[in-house]
């Protein structure tokens, strides 16, 4: 096998980050590329998306209203947070796209994951993600990936909540420091809490055991339709 | 730095407006470098395809929250991992059949995902590699994938081993070049040569 040494005009530098990445030049994830049809596929399910779809009768149960799931594109203005110790509400702007059975499985995962947009808040301008909600016999996975927020530590963290469409019940759904690539679970229905929150906490220490949601949201998004 | 793959401003304003034209531009720029992360982390093609279009179909939907102006590299590379991932960790699951019967590179024999900088790193070196001509990406995979000598190239070819010579050291010193930076100090993050192109 030839390797850069043959070449004798390389410098010592050159020559060695060749070889630091010589393992990837040999692999063949650089040396392909998707199949043609491909950017097609990606191209049909964002007309899918874009589609408008004709909403569901309501039933009089709210609760199996949200669990009537079309595909729509809506946008929701303003969310409000409970809590101890509110530093305020915050407004958020959420675009979702609901994935629902009718969708074409190239645009649900075969698993039947839920992809979320999550939108970050005035807290967090410009920060963006997605959750990705995957059902299981004990609970909800919430993959998370909100690449922007900047580490929380010292006894600083967020939290990831999911809630009822009036804010009135929430669910922890996990602690974490930063939330570019993270898990979360809840124990409950996404169709009963459809809005995942994500908020700045303190560990408040043994005077509130119960560490209950600050108010402070920084991202969210959610699933399924919220009655206006 | 190396060059990095552009497209205009414009254009990432149309993909993020659900622009057909836009997408398909976005897409032609960057789905070699997604598919490179996501077959590192899946080992199959099939997979890394269905990555790479969720990996596109999930940038589209959260296109709105991408600040304009930016690179789109950094922001891709992230959400390409995180859907390899998620594929990954679903084939995991798949229910589970005689060790023998599993292909040598199947994701659940894999121990562990790369890094977001192993990510990145792979990102940077295919980005490299697109950058060289037809006639040198040629000579760099019959040599390290394919792992020909000048010689075998030549005669594979049907070209002079001189001529192999020269496009091999034109090649290596052009990736050299564009990859230096990976060999910078890493940054408090611990990245090297990240500094300038961070995920929004």
């Amino acid at each position: 096998m030839s390797d850069p040494r043959d070449d004798e005009l390389l410098t010592d530098d050159e020559l060695a980050l060749l070889a630091d990445v010589d393992a990837l030049l040999a692999d063949e994830s650089m040396w392909g590329g998707p199949s043609a049809d491909v950017e097609d596929r990606l191209l049909a399910a964002i007309a899918e998306e874009r589609a408008p779809t004709q909403a569901p009768a309501v039933p009089v149960d709210e609760l199996a209203a949200r669990r009537a799931r079309r595909s729509r594109v809506w946008s929701l203005i303003g969310a409000a947070a409970v809590g101890a110790a509110a530093a305020g509400l915050i407004v958020g702007i959420v675009a979702k796209r609901d994935d629902g059975p009718s969708s074409a499985d190239s645009v649900t995962s075969p698993g039947g994951a839920q992809v979320l947009t999550l939108t970050g808040t005035d807290l967090a301008p410009g920060v963006g993600g997605t959750a990705t909600l995957t059902s299981h016999p004990s609970g909800v996975e919430i993959q998370l990936a909100v690449p922007g927020l900047p580490e929380r530590t010292g006894g600083e963290f967020y939290q990831v909540w999911v809630k009822t469409c009036d804010g009135s019940l929430l669910v922890p759904a996990g602690s974490f420091h930063d939330l570019t690539d993270a898990v979360g679970w809840v124990g409950v229905s996404m169709d009963d809490y459809p809005v995942v929150t994500v908020t700045k906490e303190v560990a408040t220490g043994g005077k509130d055991p119960s560490q209950g949601s600050s108010g402070e949201i920084v991202a969210s998004g959610t699933v399924g339709d919220c009655p206006s | 730095m190396p060059p990095a793959v552009t497209v205009d401003r414009a254009t990432v304003d149309g993909f993020r407006a659900g622009d057909d034209d836009a997408v398909r531009e976005v897409y032609r720029a960057y789905s070699g470098l997604v598919w490179s992360v996501a077959m590192r982390v899946l080992r199959d093609r099939t997979l890394a395809d269905e990555a790479t279009q969720q990996a596109f179909l999930q940038a589209w939907r959260a296109a709105g929250a991408f600040e304009s102006g930016r690179d789109l590299g950094p922001w891709l590379v992230t959400i390409a991992r995180r859907v390899a991932i998620d594929i990954y960790r679903r084939e995991q699951r798949r229910p589970t059949s005689a060790l023998d019967d599993a292909a040598p590179n199947h994701p659940a024999l894999v121990t562990m995902p790369p890094s977001e900088d192993q990510a990145w790193q792979v990102w940077q070196v295919r980005q490299a590699i697109d950058t060289l001509g037809p006639d040198e990406q040629q000579i760099v995979r019959l040599q390290h994938l394919d792992g020909y000598t000048h010689s075998e190239i030549a005669e594979h070819l049907g070209i002079a081993l001189g001529t192999v010579k020269s496009r091999s050291f034109r090649a290596h010193k052009t990736l050299a070049a564009r990859l230096a930076h990976l060999r910078e100090p890493m940054d408090e993050d611990g990245r090297t040569g990240h500094r300038e192109e961070r995920a929004p």
